[in-house]
């Protein structure tokens, strides 16, 4: 019993000494080859820019936040009909799938400065930039777990007589939701990527506005400190959706292929 | 009582002469109990599909009671050879599920749905996952969810075929003690002529290519029945001669003839 704990413990306990040895051979490094802090700044340096700018960087963060959370949210309420159309008849399939590939072949970096001038300075085109980078990998997800329902579940449907509603609602839906759910997680860390992107090209406010002007005026600790804390609200959505999968639908967790 | 008359079937893919079977002709009474034995390939999936109306035959008519069937029947039930069951509902929402599709009454089919669990002895797994049981209470639970809405008549595609053969006589008796309390016409598709002679009134040995019916054998023993008795042993001997085409010609006009067995 007490030989499991220590083990879970020190599983629990490897990644954080691995970068605690990270970070010291960092600091280390920096100040022994006497590196500029504009260039490589020692994690000393971060996190004293990160109690320094606590204010602003706290201020930016709801502001990426927001644009995070209506560009995700724009993404799930968009995909996942979407998915349910293109996978509802192969004439449905044919008119827009390839309107969506389309557009998943623009590269939104550079679509962005161009969205902007069509779109004004509000705050529109960054949520519009988000949603575009986000979108697609959550209708593939949900469009193949849809698609993959097995036969003999919709031949017991059909065998009830279940209606087309009734089998997408009580089958289909029900058997890609692990298949959503790591459509969500995909599509959560590219809209991380999808704010910063649209902040870097137009923006006065977000973490992404924060390390441009910062690198503006060479505070390279500050811009690093910035994208820490990106990658923190990249991997809480992460984390979050995962947690949210096993709360809400525990059965959906376990072994993929359990029960065919 | 389903009817058959001049049944037979085509896949998509299948030439113009070239059919699933042709020529069925069959009549299961009603609250008999047929089984159907055949070699694999010869169209006995096809054929339990086409008189569940999940496929259409190319020429002749299927009716049960009389109806014509053109789409699933009311009051048919399905079983298949895998559990089929929904992972993501408990046992009992899996019993209850063709009754949720149909939009009846959910308080009084629970009721229903937890005496049949009594009766196949998992009652107290009803809250349990799929995945949490084994192959042959899946199984139960699918037999279950076939008969939560009292279907009059019962078609299963070797639905105990995947189970080992302990479990598998298990399943056979429960079956019949099931159906005391509530008589359907069952027809079950095995391969196995031990299950066919000890469960059913009369078996259909189909032969293939093309598929059709060699023979209707009657078994008129009595319940319950033991395959180490001399009688049900001579019905499996000849049904296993019929099966291989050992025995008799193949020359009978299809589906007609009728085979009495010489007990003894
Ligand atoms: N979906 C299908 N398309 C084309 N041919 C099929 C299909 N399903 C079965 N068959 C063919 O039809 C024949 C009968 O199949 P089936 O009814 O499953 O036989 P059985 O259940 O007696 O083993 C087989 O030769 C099989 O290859
Ligand atoms: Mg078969």
């Amino acid at each position: 019993m007490t030989e499991a704990v220590g083990q879970r413990l020190a599983a629990a306990l490897a990644p954080l000494a691995s970068l605690l040895a990270l970070l010291v051979l960092w600091e280390a490094g920096v100040r022994w080859f006497e590196v500029d802090s504009f260039l490589l700044p020692p994690p000393s340096a971060i996190g004293a820019a990160l109690l320094d700018s606590a204010g602003p960087l706290w201020d930016n963060s709801l502001y990426t936040l927001r644009t995070f959370a209506a560009g995700f949210g724009l993404s799930i309420c968009v995909a996942l009909p979407l998915a349910v159309l293109v996978t509802a008849s192969r004439w449905l399939a044919a008119a827009i799938y390839p309107l969506l590939v389309l557009i998943q072949s623009i590269p939104k970096v550079a679509l962005a400065p161009i969205l902007i001038v069509a779109m004004g300075t509000s705050e529109a085109p960054r949520v519009v930039i988000t949603f575009l980078v986000a979108f697609f990998p959550l209708v593939i997800a949900t469009a193949t777990g849809l698609l993959h329902t097995p036969p003999e579940l919709l031949r017991l449907a059909r065998s009830l007589r279940a209606s087309a509603l009734q089998r997408l609602l009580y089958i289909r839906l029900p058997h890609a939701v692990p298949f959503i759910f790591s459509g969500l997680k995909m599509s959560a860390t590219l809209s991380v990527i999808g704010v910063v992107v649209a902040e870097f090209v137009a923006a006065d406010r977000g973490l992404g506005y924060l390390m441009t002007s910062a690198m503006a005026f060479f505070n390279t600790p500050l811009a690093y400190a910035a994208m820490l804390l990106l990658s923190l609200i990249s991997i809480a959505a992460f984390h979050g959706i995962g947690l949210l999968q096993a709360l809400l639908f525990p059965w959906s967790t376990g072994q993929p292929n359990a029960a065919g | 009582m389903i009817e058959l008359r001049g049944v037979a079937h085509r896949y998509p893919g299948q030439a113009d002469e070239e059919h699933t079977f042709t020529g069925v002709d069959l009549e299961i009474p009603r609250h008999s109990f047929v089984a159907v034995v055949g070699r694999s390939g010869c169209g006995k999936s096809t054929l339990l599909n086409v008189i569940a109306g999940l496929d259409a035959p190319c020429a002749g008519s299927v009716s049960i009671d009389g109806k014509a069937v053109c789409g699933p029947p009311d009051a048919v039930s399905l079983m298949f050879q895998a559990p089929t069951l929904l992972p993501w509902l408990p046992v009992l929402d899996n019993v209850l599920f063709p009754l949720r599709i149909a939009g009846a009454d959910l308080a009084a089919g629970r009721d229903r749905a937890l005496q049949l669990l009594e009766l196949c002895g998992i009652a107290d797994r009803a809250r349990a996952r799929p995945q949490q049981l084994s192959g042959g209470m899946q199984q139960r639970v699918a037999l279950c969810r076939a008969l939560v809405s009292q279907p009059s008549v019962l078609l299963m595609d070797e639905p105990f075929g995947a189970l080992d053969a302990l479990t598998r006589e298990l399943m056979g008796e429960e079956l019949l003690r099931l159906r005391e309390r509530q008589p359907q016409t069952v027809l079950m598709v095995t391969h196995s002529i031990e299950e066919a002679v000890l469960l059913a009134d009369r078996v259909v040995v189909m032969a293939p290519d093309p598929g059709r019916i060699r023979e209707i054998i009657d078994v008129d023993l009595p319940r319950p029945r033991d395959l180490a008795q001399a009688q049900p042993r001579a019905v499996a001997g000849a049904l296993r001669e019929l099966i291989f085409e050992r025995g008799g010609s193949t020359a009978h006009a299809a589906g007609q003839p009728r085979v009495e067995v010489a007990y003894d």
